[in-house]
């Protein structure tokens, strides 16, 4: 596309018509001569006439073009891109502005996304009558703001005016996926992509090999300019963490503890940077950290809940120069209990000669006010026969302890149960039918078990035994409180007969230790939402000395909060996620709103089945949401939490030669466009620019038509 | 006080002076005065008359007994004297209207055939004189009376340049009423077809006419000197162009060449004098050449 510099000086094209007119007036002044000589003087003109018609028009044209050329130079054209070769055809420019919260970065001003909007600007200043724009805003949800190209510059104008910076994250495969489509679907000649982002490094990092593709297809469709409006300077610390370790939190529970990471993006050491914890809005709790340049710091922060219900945390760092990731929320549900199921294949009246009296002990203990304080799991006891009457949805966790075996309906209704989140923990015993476990829990891999039942191995006169061997480098979560010197929890226990366990080679099954000569004693298997775990021992001590020490309270703590069901997933989303809730059938007849930061919305609830199906979408800002669902008087509150994704925290820029290195199909122009380098749009510019070529046409012209004139005037 | 008629042979000097005979009279005192020698030789020793005696006689030629009797000079003038009839044909078309400065080329030959005549009579040759354009406008028969020059210079005087040239038919006409042989001569810019030119002067030559041709020319039809955009009214109904002349001179020059040279090398053929003459052009050079014509007629 030809754009001028200073279109107003094309006036002076007007000049051109000077030759023209100059011409005019003298066929207009001319002399008149009674002649006599004119038989000559026609044979002459007729032989000349189209000759000298020839010269006059080539020298008038010569003269114009001399002039036209001189107005063209000063008014500065330039072309735009691949205009160069096409020439002056209709456009289509498809405008991807990052609006994730990065670009509000305020350390040195003007903010980032300031500066992107004012380069749009520009660009849309040199577009033309029947150039089309579609505007694409690069967040986390990559929206088409104006998707069918649009003609009307003015409204896309006013659309980026009205496009807000967001909380979201930089999604760049979506963002260049849907502007490829874009491309792809105009039927324009010239395409022109212009994305204009701070270009932080993790945002190219993320789409790897799979925007590889996309780019190399963006190049061959249309002219690709990349903005860089970032900044040098990248000072900035977040919290890129807030988490609790337990799945289930419990009433009374003392001291739940809270994990708080704290990073400091920066190439400068932070000292003292104060964190504050709220729950429910009221300050609980704040340390002091010093995070090094480029460093990361962990803390926690304790808290006992009183009463079993929803609550909304906060971390909070003082505000620095990006404000979004500077607040990081959680929102738990605190429960009185969580009922476990303890099916007991070996009933006894004497508790610890049963299947889970050591089971139930660790789950409840019940010697100490303290330790019954501490846990929440409040475990059922059953038969194997009443299995079948059971709805295992009430429970957090169910446990099959030598259980001889389960029928196949049982076996599906436990799938189901499994799959939907739930826990299965399967301790073996003398009373296992080893056939009938694995015909319908194991079902070749297909089923519930994670592993095989070999059969049992050992001495039932319990003069030999093996051991649990715990890899130093083991990573698993179940081990966390068994590192280092508490290892011999577990590795002084002696086991002398035990299951010879068979684990599939499959990636949902997991081996998460074994006993000393290489049997699995303890498989994991990831089953829908839901976990499986199976013990190659016995719950009480019929094989193992293992319940009767302190290692087997201290494990089965942790195995039911490590497989109970994630109570808080859901409640805890990114900015953009939707926030799906099933609640009770009477939402459908209820009021429900969500709120955060003084706003309220209305959501409407859907049937599901039995339940109501609560959707709330509009998740654009980091906070803590209230969801109340009103019916009468009756009030019930829950919460959910929105955070911004901390790797749009990280300012790292990356440069455009690394850029060109890591994607060598992508061809663009890299142009800054911060307010210090406005220089180089302009240089960009003038490589494009063409005066000096037409000053030099002129002026060959101008040498030719002096040589033409002297030579037609001869 | 002797008076230095030779600025008379100047065409600018003698486009101020009214009257044609007056000029005539002028031009013919310039040339003479500067001869060495009497141009009026071979008079015939057969006796026709007296005649009296007039300045610029050849005193040689003075009856001296008709002075002794009667004390006037009177000239013996003798038979063959009037044996030369000459004719001039003018020619009067617009074309020889053109004047780019000074005389036009008709009042140049009118020049010329004025002063031919005062020569002429002078020598008591007879004059005849037709003027001619699309036809023949004047015929004046030949007369060798020395008041037949007013007559002439009076026709010349009066007539305006108008008409095409026509040479064709008209010159053939004249060819033939001019029974005696003698000498014809053609004041004209010759902007005719060269062919009918020639056959015409041919025909002349058939009758045994002895033949001169003036070809009168004003200086910018020989040079073509416009540089300026230029609209060219045709005379003679010719149309008209407009023209860059810079880019036609050349051409034009060519072309005016080659018609030239037809004419010349048509005369030489034919044994015609020819004679190109510029308005701006001595008149000496048109007297000179027809007294060399006569002395060829009279050896």
């Amino acid at each position: 596309m030809l754009q001028f510099v200073n279109p107003l000086l094309l006036m002076g094209a007007a000049a051109a018509s000077a030759p023209i007119i100059i011409h005019l007036l003298n066929r207009r002044r001319f002399k008149v001569v009674n002649w006599a000589a004119m038989e000559f003087l026609l044979a002459s003109s007729r032989r000349n006439f189209r000759r000298v018609r020839l010269q006059e028009i080539i020298l008038l044209v010569l003269r114009t073009l001399v002039l036209l050329l001189v107005a063209l130079a000063l008014a500065r054209p330039f072309m735009s891109g691949a205009a160069a070769v096409l020439g002056g055809s209709q456009r289509y420019v498809v405008m991807v502005i990052d609006n994730s919260f990065s670009m509000g970065y305020s350390g040195g001003s003007p903010r980032p996304y300031d500066e992107a909007v004012a380069a749009a600007g520009r660009l849309l200043d040199t577009l033309n009558e029947g150039d089309v724009v579609s505007l694409v805003a690069l967040s986390d949800r990559a929206r088409p703001l104006v998707r069918e190209p649009s003609l009307d510059i003015e409204t896309v104008r006013r659309e980026i005016d009205q496009l807000a910076l967001s909380q979201g994250s930089t999604n760049l495969p979506d963002a260049l996926r849907l502007a490829r489509d874009l491309l792809k679907e105009s039927k324009v000649v010239q395409k022109e992509l212009h994305l204009f982002t701070d270009n932080q490094r993790t945002a190219w990092r993320e789409g790897g090999s799979g925007i590889a593709g996309v780019l190399r297809e963006i190049s061959g469709l249309a002219d690709c300019t990349l903005v860089d409006v970032g900044r040098e300077t990248r000072e900035n610390t977040a919290i890129t963490g807030f988490s609790h370790a337990e799945r289930i939190l419990g009433k009374e529970k003392p001291d739940t503890a809270f994990d708080v990471r704290v990073e400091n993006f920066g190439e400068i050491d932070r000292n003292e940077i104060d964190v504050s914890f709220y729950v429910d809005d009221f300050r609980q709790g704040s340390a002091s950290v010093r995070v090094p340049a480029g460093g990361k710091v962990d803390l926690a922060f304790s808290y006992t809940f009183h009463d079993a219900l929803p609550h909304s945390l906060a971390v909070k760092l003082k505000h620095d120069g990006l404000e979004p990731d500077d607040e990081r929320y959680l929102a738990v549900d605190v429960l009185e209990s969580a009922k476990v199921l303890l099916v007991d294949g070996r009933p006894s009246a004497d508790e610890y000669a049963s299947a889970t009296g050591y089971l139930k002990t660790a789950l409840h203990p019940k010697s100490t006010d303290a330790f019954q304080r501490s846990t929440i799991y409040e475990p059922v006891i059953i038969q194997p026969a009443e299995l079948d009457r059971t709805r295992f949805s009430e429970y957090e966790i169910v446990v099959l302890a030598d259980v001889p075996q389960v029928d196949a309906a049982v076996a599906t209704e436990l799938e189901d149960y499994v799959r939907s989140g739930g826990a299965l923990l399967v301790f073996l015993g003398d009373n296992v039918d080893h056939d009938a476990c694995n015909r319908t829990l194991f079902q070749e891999g297909r089923g519930l078990l994670p592993a095989r039942l070999g059969g049992v191995r050992g001495d039932p006169r319990k003069q030999t035994f093996v051991s649990p061997q715990i890899k130093p480098d083991s990573r698993h979560p179940l081990l966390s409180q068994f590192r280092q010197q508490r290892a011999s929890y577990l590795n002084m226990l002696q086991f002398y007969q035990y299951d010879m366990l068979e684990a599939p080679d499959d990636e949902n099954v997991n081996v998460v230790f074994s006993f000393d000569n290489g049997v699995p004693a303890l498989v994991e298997k990831t089953f829908g939402s839901g976990t499986v775990l199976l013990f190659g021992f016995t719950a009480n001590d019929a094989w193992t000395d293992f319940p009767r020490r302190p290692g087997y309270l201290l494990l089965m703590q942790e195995v039911a909060s490590y497989v109970a069901r994630d109570r808080q997933k859901g409640k805890n989303l990114l900015v953009g996620d939707e926030f799906v809730k099933t609640a009770g059938p009477e939402a459908l007849a209820s009021k429900v709103s969500v709120s955060t930061g003084g706003r309220e919305q209305g959501v409407r609830a859907v049937p599901n089945g039995q339940a109501a199906r609560l959707t709330f979408s509009e998740t654009d800002t980091a906070g803590i949401y209230t969801l109340k669902i009103e019916r009468g008087g009756a009030v019930q509150q829950d919460f959910f939490a929105v955070n911004v994704d901390p790797t749009e925290s990280d300012l790292h820029r990356i440069g455009p030669q690394e850029l060109r290195r890591a994607f060598p199909d992508f061809r663009f122009r890299h142009v800054t466009g911060t307010s210090g380098t406005e220089g180089s749009l302009v240089d960009a510019l003038r490589r494009s620019e063409m005066w000096k070529h037409l000053l030099i046409a002129a002026l060959v012209l101008m040498c030719v038509e002096s040589v033409l004139a002297q030579r037609f005037g001869r | 006080m002797e008076e230095d008629y030779r600025k008379y042979l100047d065409p600018k000097v003698l486009a101020k002076i009214g009257k044609l005979d007056l000029k005539a009279r002028l031009i013919v005192e310039g040339f003479i005065s500067g001869l060495h020698k009497s141009p009026f030789h071979g008079f015939s020793v057969e006796f026709a008359q007296h005649r009296e005696y007039v300045p610029g006689d050849d005193t040689r030629h003075i009856d001296w007994k008709v002075f002794g009797k009667s004390d006037r000079y009177y000239i013996k003038q003798y038979e063959q004297e009037t044996n030369l009839k000459s004719y001039i044909l003018l020619d009067t078309s617009e074309s020889m209207g053109y004047a780019s400065s000074g005389m036009t080329k008709l009042e140049y030959g009118g020049c010329i055939a004025a002063s031919l005549s005062y020569l002429m009579l002078q020598q008591q040759d007879a004059v005849g004189l037709a003027l001619f354009g699309e036809q023949v406008r004047e015929f004046i028969r030949d007369s060798g009376h020395p008041s037949h020059l007013k007559l002439l210079t009076h026709r010349i005087e009066q007539i305006q340049p108008e008409g095409k040239t026509q040479v064709r038919g008209i010159l053939d006409d004249l060819a033939e009423r001019i029974k005696r042989r003698g000498l014809i001569i053609l004041i004209s810019d010759l902007f005719v077809n060269v062919d009918d030119l020639l056959r015409a002067l041919r025909h002349f030559r058939h009758k045994r006419h002895e033949v001169i041709v003036f070809h009168v020319l004003d200086e910018f039809e020989r040079t073509f000197p416009f540089t300026d955009l230029t609209l060219f009214k045709g005379l003679e109904q010719y149309p008209q162009v407009f023209a860059e002349p810079r880019s036609l001179r050349k051409d034009y020059l060519a072309e005016f060449d080659n018609f030239v040279r037809q004419v010349k090398q048509g005369c030489r053929r034919h044994s015609i004098d020819y004679v190109q003459l510029s308005t701006s052009d001595s008149l000496e050079v048109a007297l000179s050449s027809y007294l060399a014509a006569r002395m060829a007629r009279t050896k």
